[in-house]
Parts: C-alpha cells; sequence; structure tokens
C-alpha cells in the first residue's frame, strides 16, 4: 500500500481484491470489533462469533473484487455477517428467525417506570443480563441502532427486511429492555 | 405518543435524524415530559450498549484469517492450472487420470496378456486356416474375401480375460498389434454388420477407441 493516508475502506477492498495481504491485515484490524460484537448480539457465544468473523473475513477476501460501491463498506460487510449467522443457524437446523409478531400492539412498558429503567440501564452488568434476556432480533436491532447508529433503511438492507419491520423491531425491541431494567431495578 | 414520533426518537439518539427533524422533536421534548423522559432511557441505553466489553479474537483471529486465506490459495492454485488448459472429458482423460492415481503395476501385465492373446490367436488362427476355405490364396497371391476388420484400443487396466470375452461376442479375432500406439486389428467373420460391432466394442468400458479399417483400395 502507497502513500502515507490511512487508506479508506473501498481502497482497502481495491487493494485486496489485487491479492495486498497488508491490505487484508489492515481490513481486519479496523473491523473485528464491529463484526464480533455484531455477531455476539446475535449468538451469544465467543467461540461462535469468532467462527462467524473469520469467515465474513474470508468472503471479503474472495469477494472483495464483485464490492460494487452501491453501499457503504460497512453495511455491505455487516449484510455478509447476517448471512453468515443465517448460515450457521441453518446448519444447526433452526429457522432463521423465531415467531415474531412486529406487528402486535405491545403493552408491555405500561406500569413501567422510565426513571427506573433509565437509570438501570447505567448499570453494565444489569444491562447485559438484560439483554441476554431478549431474542437475538431484539439484541440485533438495539445493537445496529444504538452501537452501529444506522438508519432503519441500511438497517433494512443489512438484515433484508423492510423498512417498517425495523421500525417496528426497534420499537417492541427498546420496549421489552425498558421493561426487563425496570423489572430488575425492582428485583434488586 | 405516537409511532412516528417514536421512530424519530431513536434516531435523534443515534445521530440519524436530520437537522430539521432534529430542533422540531428537541422543542417538543422541552415541552413534554414523558418523550423527555422517553429520551433519556434511550440515551442512557445507547451509552450502556456502547460501552458493553466484548472482546474479538485479535491477534489469534487474524493469525487464522491468514492461515485460512494461505490454505485457500494453495487449493485454488492447481485447479487455476488446470483450468489453464481446459479439456473435455473424454475416455482419454479418465485413461490419463486412471493412469496418475493407479500404480504402473498393471500395466506390464496387461500388456503381456494382450500380447500372450495375440500369439494365441495367431496360433489358433494358423491352425484352423488349414480346413477354413477363406484362408485359400489365389494364384495372383490375393487372400478370398474376408471380414471386415476394426482398430481397436483397449484401456491401460484391461485384463485377457476382458480382451477375449470381448471378442468372442462379436464372433472375432485378434489378427494385428499392438502397434507402437497400443492400437490392436480385430478381424471379424466375412458378412459381418460392421457397424453393430463397432457399437458392441465402443460399450465396453475397457475399449476406448474403435474405428473401421478402411482397406487402401476400397471405393
Amino acid at each position: 500500500m502507497a502513500g502515507d493516508d490511512a487508506p479508506n475502506d473501498q481502497q482497502l477492498l481495491t487493494e485486496i481484491a489485487n491479492g495486498d495481504m497488508n491490505a487484508v491485515t489492515v481490513f481486519y484490524q479496523r473491523h473485528e470489533s464491529r463484526v464480533y460484537r455484531y455477531a455476539m448480539t446475535k449468538v451469544s457465544d465467543s467461540s461462535v462469533a469468532s467462527d462467524i468473523l473469520n469467515d465474513v473475513m474470508m468472503q471479503v477476501w474472495r469477494s472483495a473484487a464483485k464490492f460494487e460501491g452501491r453501499a457503504k463498506v460497512t453495511t455491505w460487510l455487516l449484510g455478509i455477517a447476517h448471512n453468515k449467522v443465517v448460515d450457521h443457524w441453518r446448519k444447526l437446523g433452526k429457522r432463521e428467525y423465531t415467531e415474531l409478531d412486529e406487528n402486535m400492539e405491545d403493552d408491555t412498558t405500561s406500569g413501567v417506570n422510565p426513571a427506573h429503567a433509565t437509570e438501570a440501564a447505567s448499570d453494565g452488568k444489569l444491562l447485559r443480563t438484560c439483554l441476554a434476556k431478549l431474542k437475538p432480533e431484539h439484541r440485533e436491532i438495539l445493537h445496529l441502532v444504538f452501537f452501529e447508529e444506522l438508519g432503519y433503511s441500511e438497517i433494512a438492507n443489512i438484515i433484508d427486511v423492510p423498512e417498517g419491520t425495523v421500525k417496528s423491531r426497534v420499537f417492541h425491541a427498546r420496549n421489552l429492555m425498558k421493561k426487563q431494567l425496570a423489572n430488575a431495578t425492582r428485583a434488586a | 405518543m405516537n409511532k412516528e414520533l417514536d421512530d424519530k426518537l431513536a434516531l435523534m439518539v443515534n445521530g440519524q435524524l436530520d437537522e430539521q427533524d432534529t430542533i422540531e422533536l428537541e422543542t417538543q421534548i422541552e415541552s413534554d415530559s414523558k418523550l423527555a423522559a422517553e429520551a433519556d432511557f434511550l440515551k442512557a441505553l445507547q451509552s450502556g450498549i456502547k460501552n458493553q466489553s466484548d472482546t474479538p479474537p485479535g491477534a489469534t483471529g487474524l493469525t487464522r484469517l491468514m492461515r485460512d486465506i494461505e490454505s485457500e490459495q494453495a487449493q485454488v492454485k492447481p485447479q487455476d492450472n488446470a483450468s489453464a488448459r481446459p479439456a473435455p472429458i473424454t475416455k482419454q482423460t479418465i485413461k490419463v487420470q486412471a493412469a496418475a492415481n493407479s500404480s504402473n503395476f498393471w500395466k506390464p501385465i496387461s500388456i503381456a496378456a494382450c500380447c500372450l492373446l495375440a500369439m494365441q490367436s495367431f496360433f489358433v488362427m494358423q491352425d484352423n486356416n488349414h480346413n477354413d476355405p477363406s484362408s485359400v490364396v489365389t494364384l495372383s497371391g490375393h487372400q478370398a474375401a474376408a471380414g471386415p476388420q476394426l482398430q481397436v484400443v483397449f484401456s491401460d487396466t484391461a485384463t485377457a480375460a476382458q480382451i477375449r470375452e470381448s471378442l468372442l461376442g462379436i464372433n472375432a479375432n485378434l489378427v494385428g498389434g499392438p502397434g507402437a500406439l497400443g492400437i490392436y486389428t480385430v478381424q471379424l467373420p466375412p458378412g459381418s454388420d460392421l457397424a453393430q460391432a463397432q457399437m458392441d466394442l465402443i460399450n465396453l468400458p475397457f475399449i476406448e477407441e474403435v474405428e473401421a479399417v478402411v482397406e487402401a483400395n476400397s471405393p
């Protein structure tokens, strides 16, 4: 790789497509945390998440030349990660998603004190416990909105569902999380 | 709180809401305590999620990736070489692959068996020729009308028993070969159906080629 400035993601992909192993290293170091953490939200198992990270980076190496720049590199990358998780579940004979009724009226926050939930959210350990109780697709959506800070259309592209489903899933996930946190505070 | 407002609130917290909508929403939050409490919750939730520590494999993962890439490259290269010289899958291809895969142990034995069979056939024919009117030689030196001939290439793995059986199947005799290219000449009885004999032989798994012998003075 030539030049003093760090290459952007698209330049790195071009270099990877040309067989530059240094570019593979830079790309891996730049994105491993992103891919690993995303995988963890879905599989909750560090060794499986490591396998998925490896599979995703192998896929990047194989298909870097096919990246057309129609989406951001991170969107493309997380889309690959999503597909690898689906592959993983398929191998285990699991469905891609558990049955979710995205249109159901959510009343889970009735009687929940938002202040309690807000306070509990600042407790890292409690937050982790409550996140672990959510379904993988709810953890995933909260991760993509609040950790990756993505818009709804980008998320829709990554997880391959309509934008309306993304909005609905965000709504349900945060309400479920609010209820979990408020209940956990009350129990403590 | 309506659904649209709810959708915008999450986007305002993660910085994806456009400037105009953000200003409008902030104004609403100032005058709506419920909305303000929801915004506070989402900000706390985001902060908590961002602070979750999931440590990726780091150098170990990178080493594994490099090893896997090298391994895949090593597998891809021989295939590339093969695809550089594309060839249709023919009996010849299978023969080459089979020869490469198996030891050469059977090759000399097969050749010896074929030679033995050829010699045996020759002596048997000599013996039969005493009473066979077709072997009568005319005064001009030309042989009386004989049956059609075929040139046959057997696979390296063909056994003497297989060769014998194939020739008996079409009532033919081995009259020549193997030549430098491993071609045998097979004599059919007069009036034989040459095309049928060719079909019968080519369908056998240990025969690679069958061709009718075209005589130089034939029309």
